[in-house]
């Protein structure tokens, strides 16, 4: 196959192609009409192998034989009886969770909600994509697209026909979103209210010892005031550094999760967590010993490799 | 020294004016040169032979008007035959087209036109969402049995053109269908269409085959004896 003739397969322009494709099937029929999920599932499906691609088409072939990672460099020949295969969409969501950093558990477990829908319509009696809440649901659609897309330095414009649909689903839902949450951290200062004031006393002692001996990222809470936790996924590589003779390791982290022992208010999703403030990606700092990182063995490797530094001298 | 200054300035004419213009229409230039000789001294020669080693396509190719019976099917002679060719762009089922394409008249012949469409001028029959939305996809398959979609627009190292091929392109999507139907029934007036004629030996026409559509009109009885010579560039020197 030669790059200027004909695309790749695997390319990110070809899948992104198809994705568009069937995206612009979506405006044959209203949010009441069934086929439009399907559409949607469909279409999201190569959008995530497209961005995938984008980062390497190799991330899509199929480790199991080598000849689906010469396939996917466009070194390995395709002929009859030979048919490349790639990754199921199952490991093509866990890898863009991995690697886009925007890409947050949320979006991932809707794709993998989306792709069992699409398999249970395709491949079972079950009428799957009836009864589903359509603002939610198709809001949810475009949010994950425009993550992947932005990914792939992409706008929703270059995606949808016309993107003011997909815009304004979108601000709806993080308006919901803000309601939502909201709502949540009033009802959580109400029952902080209604406490008498030595629990409140207690209880704030109580959560910054178990924020101080828990692992996570700490912070205020902000219906109560109290010591909280978050925990976060990890985004992007680990930098590490000397810093006398101990190996500090820095780690980005998007948040996922929020937990305040004190007026029990519990969010979880990085969209809630956003719209109270709780958003802001964090570091995590860890201190190693070279043992610890490397193991004991690494003590005779340093003595054994010693000798090759000291600088050769006829005394 | 006076030769090497004066094939400098000329190269930086052209190079200006295809610029401009999107094509570049020499006449009677360099009757004595070769066709290949001529390409080298204006820009980088599309390797036709090692980019499509399967088709055995040379990197100067003659052309002469063939019948529907004479011409193979994968030619547009095989379904044009010495009819009026619609406007194109050169091998638009390509992921990439070559960016240039150079004519050079080797026997003349006075009537048979050649047409020439920029394509800003399409941004006037449909609306450019169209052309931004539009997918196609080649009528065959590559040598590998794949066929992956192709947008109209062709984004290329930072510069955008556009691609279009009634016969060799099939329509994926509306937006597609669209441009096809208006291409076919469209009327191009004369302020938009330019016609010409390499009506003389040596006369050259260089064209941005990613800004200029461009199509071949009909062959009377009399012009059969037409020859052309052409050639792909993918970048012009200046």
């Amino acid at each position: 196959m030669n790059p200027i003739v004909s695309d790749h397969i695997w390319s990110a322009a070809s899948l992104f192609n198809k994705a568009r494709l069937y995206a612009q099937q979506m405006q044959n029929y209203t949010a009441s009409d069934w086929q439009i999920y399907l559409w949607c599932a469909l279409s999201l499906e190569f959008l995530e192998r497209a961005a995938l691609a984008h980062i390497s088409p190799v991330l899509l072939a199929n480790c199991k034989k080598w000849e689906n990672i010469a396939y996917a460099i466009g070194r390995g020949k395709l002929d009859r009886r030979q048919v490349p295969t790639s990754i199921s969409t199952g490991d093509v969501i866990k890898r863009l969770e991995s690697l886009v950093p925007k890409f947050t558990t949320e979006h991932s477990n809707f794709c993998m909600d989306l792709a069992q829908k699409r398999n249970s319509e395709l491949h079972s009696g079950d009428v799957a994509f009836t009864n589903l809440p359509e603002s939610i649901w198709l809001a949810k659609f475009y949010q994950t697209c425009k993550v992947l897309l932005t990914s792939m330095d992409k706008e929703l414009g270059n995606f949808f026909s016309d993107p003011t649909i997909a815009i304004e689903r979108i601000k709806a839902l993080e308006e919901q979103v803000d309601e939502s949450i909201g709502q949540q951290i009033s009802d959580a200062k109400h029952r902080w209210i209604r406490k008498d004031a030595q629990t409140r006393q207690q209880l704030t002692i109580k959560s910054s010892e178990w924020a101080t001996r828990q692992s996570g990222h700490r912070v205020k809470c902000p219906a109560c005031g109290s010591s909280a936790l978050i925990q976060g996924q990890s985004v992007g590589e680990i930098q590490e550094q000397f810093v006398d003779d101990l190996i500090e390791q820095r780690q980005e982290m998007l948040p996922s999760s929020f937990e305040c022992i004190a007026c029990e208010l519990r969010i979880s999703g990085l969209s809630k967590l956003t719209a109270c403030g709780l958003g802001d990606s964090y570091t995590a700092k860890y201190t190693l010993t070279a043992i610890e990182l490397f193991g004991p063995s690494i003590i005779d490797e340093v003595m054994r490799d010693e000798a090759y530094f000291e600088i050769d001298y006829n005394e | 020294m006076h030769r090497v200054i004066s094939a400098y300035r000329q190269q930086q004419k052209v190079s200006a004016t295809i610029q401009q213009n999107g094509y570049a229409r020499l006449p009677r230039w360099r009757c004595e040169e070769s066709t290949l000789a001529i390409a080298e001294s204006l820009g980088k020669i599309f390797d036709m032979p090692t980019v499509s080693p399967y088709w055995d396509i040379p990197v100067v190719q003659t052309l002469k008007p063939g019948r529907e019976i004479d011409s193979s099917q994968n030619r547009y002679s095989g379904t044009f035959g010495l009819g009026e060719f619609p406007l194109h762009t050169d091998f638009a089922h390509w992921l990439h087209p070559p960016r240039y394409l150079m004519l050079r008249c080797i026997h003349a012949s006075s009537t048979t036109l050649t047409k020439l469409l920029p394509t800003t001028a399409l941004e006037s029959m449909l609306p450019i969402e169209t052309f931004r939305n539009a997918l196609v996809r080649p009528r065959h398959r590559a040598s590998d049995g794949t066929i992956c979609l192709l947008p109209i627009t062709v984004h290329i190292g930072g510069i955008i053109g556009y691609r279009w091929d009634p016969l060799f392109l099939v329509p994926m999507n509306t937006y597609a269908l669209k441009i096809s139907n208006a291409m076919r029934r469209h009327q191009w007036d004369h302020s938009k269409l330019i016609t010409l004629t390499l009506s003389e030996l040596g006369d050259t026409l260089l064209i941005d085959n990613w800004r200029i559509l461009h199509g071949r009109g009909s062959v009377s009885n009399d012009d059969l004896y037409r020859v052309i010579e052409r050639i792909y560039l993918s970048e012009i020197y200046g």
